[in-house]
């Protein structure tokens, strides 16, 4: 019998450098699975216990929200309610300093109950709002920053497709992830609204004001009738299910699919091409996810069947450091990796092992999830490599540097460590909305 | 147009049908689960066969779907090494990359039959309410790996014939 660590570094040795040599993420797990199947559970028929292994894992109605969820933002981008839902936010904003960096938080805050994607949530408001502010004379720091800040709250705010990536992966329950991270993610956008406004008070010059048309109560009020009002019904149809108890998380997603195609149909928008590029798109990015989510599940389960995962978690929890500084350490290694790596990966190769240990140490899995999630997304937007600042670079003006993005990221990245600590230190934050439901 | 790229452009075909069809199928689960909501809040009774039906059409939507992304290149890569790298180097990583991916879509395919043999040989069923044979469930493994496996030889000729990334 191999020792833990001989498997660990057997198995996450060749994975990390298919990852590294460019074979996409998916095919890098199947191929160790592959590798790890026939070395440690018995040849050939170790790779047939793969297969319907695979097939278990993939056959799962838990993962059934993430191919739905796409479908909500892929329809909200396709049909331009998302675009409706920036222009009204403009013309409530009207001369506030920093109107368009609160537009961004406010805007983010929005797309985060309308699709689980940050990705989609920069391109969007990157490539609505950037302009706009570089021609009123915005500092990359006030145009750039509030923008890659707020769409990573897509992460934090149901739906949330990589919550239910760690529910599924870490076989917590989807529900009560997104009922605990709902307030963490209200709370980064108060940080990030709270830094926007001290800023612009102690630097006016980072956000000119400007003169705006001033837009009447009566448009001001029309346009949120005809654009903001009926995305209610989208929510409402995600998370309202949920709390009524009509529907479960997996079934909200669908509901909220349909409430999607069927805002879009009312907006007389949801044309055959809009209708297919959504079904299309959605299908397409679902795939990418549910096939990585496939082989990551094998991953898991050679780990857990070679005595490696027990290994790990032995190890971890005999160390010579209390309990809540393990758990400290496994944040803070999880926004490192995001410097380099996507959220998935990370995902899929930490919480196999981060979780077990956490319910080792008697702690609520879910206030665990909450900060793990916000790490991720602190990650995502952490130089030199995270995942988000190249979304950034591709729809930022030309001429717009790395250099530009990193800077305009890291005060963003304080208020999330900020989010962090006040997880960290107030679990009732995450812990009690779960509890008034459940 | 040479036999190879006869077959590239059917294999592209194949692909696109494949994803269409994938993605038709992702509507059809989308639909089915919402009326059964709305059946159940209005009738109060459940069906059972949605959760079993969307359940099984996870496998086939993304072993449907994944070539088609593989030919365009749209699977998620980490490519902070490959990007820093040299044109050498890269090509050297491409082929690298063929050659495993194409390993492990033959292995797969292969043993994926076998077990798909043996389910259809044994008559095993999965143990839920509609027990369907487990054979079309396990099928759309090896179907999905052996068109990817052509992708990845794809991905290998033109590395080696140096027209763009695999």
């Amino acid at each position: 019998m191999m020792e833990w660590y001989t498997v660990v570094a057997i198995i996450l040795g060749p994975l990390l450098l298919l990852m590294l040599a460019g074979l996409p993420v998916a095919f890098a797990f199947l191929v160790v699975n592959l590798i790890g199947a026939y070395l440690l559970m018995g040849g050939v028929s170790g790779i047939e216990q793969l297969v319907l292994n695979t097939v278990d894992s993939l056959a799962s109605f838990t993962l059934v929200p993430i191919a739905l969820f796409m479908i909500m933002g892929e329809g909200m981008f396709q049909s331009r309610i998302a675009i409706d839902l920036m222009d009204t936010l403009d013309k409530w904003f009207g001369r506030l300093r920093g109107r368009l960096a609160f537009m961004a938080v406010g805007g983010g805050v929005l797309f985060s109950t309308l699709t689980g994607n940050s990705m989609g949530s920069i391109a969007l408001l990157g490539s609505t709002l950037v302009p706009e502010m570089e021609k009123r004379g915005y500092k990359k720091p006030m145009s750039l920053g509030p923008i890659l800040g707020s769409a990573g709250l897509a992460i934090m705010i149901p739906p949330s497709s990589l919550a239910v990536v760690l529910g599924v992966v870490s076989d917590l329950s989807i529900g009560k992830i997104l009922i605990g991270i709902i307030v963490p993610g209200l709370l980064m956008a108060v940080l990030y609204a709270t830094y926007i406004w001290v800023r612009c008070t102690l630097q006016p010059d980072l956000a000119p004001s400007f003169d705006v048309e001033p837009v009447p109560l009566s448009e001001k009020l029309n346009a949120t009738v005809v654009h903001i009002l009926p995305l209610s019904l989208v929510v409402f149809s995600v998370v309202g299910v949920i709390f009524l108890g009509i529907a479960t998380p997996s079934e909200a997603a669908a509901t909220g699919a349909f409430a999607t195609l069927a805002l879009a149909a009312m907006k007389r928008r949801l044309s055959w091409d809009v209708f297919s590029r959504t079904i299309f798109g959605s299908a397409n990015i679902s795939v990418m996810v549910l096939l990585i989510v496939a082989g990551a599940v094998g991953f898991t389960q050679i780990l857990a069947y070679t005595g490696a995962t027990y290994g790990m978690v032995d190890a971890i929890t005999s160390m010579d450091a209390s309990p809540s500084a393990i758990v400290a350490m496994m944040i803070a290694s999880v926004v490192f990796l995001g410097m380099f790596m996507g959220p998935l990966p990370i995902m899929l190769i930490t919480l196999p092992i981060f979780v077990p240990i956490v319910i080792q140490f008697g702690f609520d899995p879910i206030w665990f999830a909450a900060m793990y999630l916000v790490a991720i997304e602190t990650g995502s937007t952490s130089p030199p490599l995270g995942a988000a600042l190249f979304v950034m670079k591709a729809v930022a003006p030309v001429g717009t540097t790395m250099n530009d993005i990193y800077k305009a990221a890291i005060p963003f990245i304080i208020c999330d460590f900020l989010a962090i600590l006040l997880l960290f230190y107030f679990p009732a934050l995450v812990t009690w909305p779960v509890d008034a439901m459940y | 147009m040479s036999f190879y790229q006869s077959v590239v452009r059917l294999f592209s075909r194949l692909n696109l049908i494949c994803a269409i069809f994938g993605a038709s199928i992702l509507f059809f689960i989308a639909a089915i689960i919402f009326m059964e909501v709305v059946g159940r809040a209005v009738t109060g009774s459940s069906q059972l066969w949605v959760i079993e039906v969307s359940e099984y059409s996870l496998m086939y939507i993304t072993f449907l779907g994944a070539p088609y992304l593989l030919e365009k290149n749209r699977h998620v890569v980490l490519d902070i090494l490959y990007n820093s790298v040299g044109p050498g180097w890269q090509r050297l990583a491409a082929l690298f990359n063929a050659g495993v991916g194409l390993a492990l879509c033959v292995v797969v395919t292969i043993v994926g039959i076998g077990v798909v043999i043996d389910q259809i040989g044994s008559g095993v069923r999965e143990t839920t309410v509609m027990a369907p044979q487990s054979f079309w469930l396990t099928m759309a493994m090896p179907v999905g790996m052996f068109l990817l496996g052509f992708q990845f030889l794809d991905q290998g000729v033109r590395a080696a014939t140096g027209r763009g990334r695999a």
